[in-house]
């Protein structure tokens, strides 16, 4: 049965853990049938990832890369393309923490954060939006941002302002790549009990995790494949004229909290 | 509103705009420090020489050197820093090193100078504000300013997070997004655009955004942090986003 991506083919940073959002995001474009090149930088569980996308019916390609290098970025994208011939979905969705308090901010740490979660997602919106504009078919273009795009936590607060930086930068991109139809969001995944949530200081007892799922008015963790059907709704046929948009899915995690 | 006996150190481009607040606040009683990249040392003498201010060389992409230069530079209370890039160019065509220096110059610089300010006032066990000074640009998507807009959103929401944790300390962080600015630097025809769009009709002085910092930096202020204040006589109320176009002067 023909999915509704369909002879598309996507590409998704930073999905190479079977614990992670990026990885949730390939599964549920891989269901609605697209073809999917799945990036990390951690080489470890890309032939895996690709096995999972081919048992689907789909073509699957790894690509190990660092999105915050930029050459790493540029092949990447060639080399996608050389596989599958286009890139019609660009799930730009890489990204890392680092738990710092403003006064105990690190350069080394900042420096991180703000390689790969700001320059690393700009640079692969440039690189696919060059190869979508070249190919004149319009794109669609999804970057995970997260519930701290719109409520801040003082614990990450590096982290939190790149998240927040994608309001404007989600609305720049929709408007100067609309007239190539090509729409930008992002999505605003709460609290997923992924690898990279894992590591955070309250993650660390079984009161800790207990506490985060409570405070989420759904009262339970988000799944990866959750985000990834929210990405699979902008990159579809129902997300045509969707853009320059932002959708918390997050359990209802950000209602009513410390707006920014 | 007396800021006699405070000292307050101004760090940005040496433009009209910082002058204009380096006036207002040193007419307000302030002693004026301009904090000057080593770049813009001839620039910052020229405009320290306007106010009545002293210079001090900063090096705030170098967070090691910028708190000992902080620590030399004697008491301060009041801390003005402006964005160093405004870069108005098409996303397609942006750099990688034109992002650089704008996620340097926007956010990690106002960082590392807020961060070393922040931590000197809590050894010393006194209080402090700090401004940001930032554009509507980080709350109003305008096509050829993403990187202004992106890097000034992510300083945005740095300031939330740190006005929480710095609350306590009796240090008040704020921002003040403008819209634009008169000054020399912005081109005729520009003017006439931006004029269009602001239900004020008209551009706006310097001294009214040294008027806001000074209220900020005032004791009357005590309560106001995380605050982003918008300075745009109406713009980002009446133009839709993207209309074009729009230099910072």
């Amino acid at each position: 049965m023909a999915g509704r991506l369909t002879g598309k083919v996507a590409l998704v940073t930073g999905a190479g853990d079977p614990r992670s959002i990026g990885w949730g995001i390939a599964v549920a474009l891989a269901d609605e049938g697209a073809d999917v090149i799945v990036n990390d930088i951690n080489p470890a569980g890309l032939d895996t990832r690709v096995a999972d996308l081919q048992a689907k019916g789909v073509r699957g390609l790894g690509i190990q890369g660092n999105i915050a290098d930029v050459n790493a970025v540029e092949a990447m994208v060639a080399q996608g393309v050389a596989a599958f011939g286009r890139l019609d979905v660009l799930a730009a969705n890489a990204g890392v923490i680092r738990w710092e308090h403003f006064l105990d901010i690190t350069p080394q740490n900042a420096r991180l954060v703000l390689d790969v979660n700001l320059k690393g997602t700009i640079t692969c919106c440039r690189a696919a939006a060059r190869q979508m504009i070249a190919q004149g078919e319009g794109g669609r273009i999804i970057i995970t941002s997260s519930v701290q795009a719109s409520m801040h936590f003082p614990v990450t607060p590096v982290y939190g302002a790149t998240k927040h930086a994608m309001f404007p930068f989600v609305g720049t991109l929709a408007l100067e790549l609309a007239p190539h139809n090509i729409t930008v969001n992002h999505i605003g995944p709460g609290w997923v009990r992924s690898a990279l949530n894992d590591k955070a200081p309250d993650q660390q007892t079984a009161e800790g995790i207990e506490g985060n799922r409570q405070a989420v008015p759904l009262k339970r963790d988000g799944l990866p494949e959750e985000m990834g059907r929210a990405v699979a709704y902008y990159a579809g046929p129902d997300g045509a004229y969707v853009t320059g948009t932002y959708l918390r899915v997050d359990g209802g995690l950000g209602i009513g909290k410390y707006s920014i | 509103m007396n800021l006699a006996n405070k000292t307050a150190l101004l760090t940005g481009p040496m433009d009209a705009l910082l002058i204009g607040v380096g006036k207002a606040l040193h007419e307000a009683g302030a002693d004026i420090l301009l904090g000057h990249l080593p770049s813009d040392e001839q620039a910052a003498i020229v405009a320290a020489g306007q106010i009545g201010a002293r210079v001090i060389a900063l090096t705030p992409d170098n967070p090691d050197s910028l708190a000992l230069q902080i620590e030399a530079a004697g008491e301060i209370d009041i801390c003005i820093i402006a964005p160093h890039s405004h870069l108005y160019k098409p996303f397609m065509e942006v750099t990688d090193a034109e992002w650089d220096t704008a996620i340097s110059g926007n956010f990690e610089q106002a960082l590392w100078l807020s961060q070393a300010l922040a931590r000197q006032w809590i050894k010393a066990g006194r209080g402090g504000r700090i401004i940001f000074l930032s554009s509507i640009a980080a709350r109003l998507p305008l096509t050829h300013l993403s990187a202004p807009g992106t890097t000034l959103g992510a300083l945005r929401a740095l300031a939330k997070m740190a006005a929480v944790d710095l609350a306590p300390h009796d240090i008040t962080v704020n921002v003040i997004e403008l819209g634009w600015v008169d000054t020399p630097a912005l081109p005729t025809e520009v003017r006439s655009h931006i004029l269009d769009g602001t239900p004020t009709g008209r551009l706006i002085d310097p001294a009214e955004v040294g008027a806001l910092c000074v209220f900020l930096a005032s004791e009357l202020a005590s309560s106001i942090t995380g605050e982003t204040h918008t300075l745009d006589g109406g713009y980002s109320l009446t133009r839709s986003a993207g209309t074009e176009p729009l230099v910072r002067g």
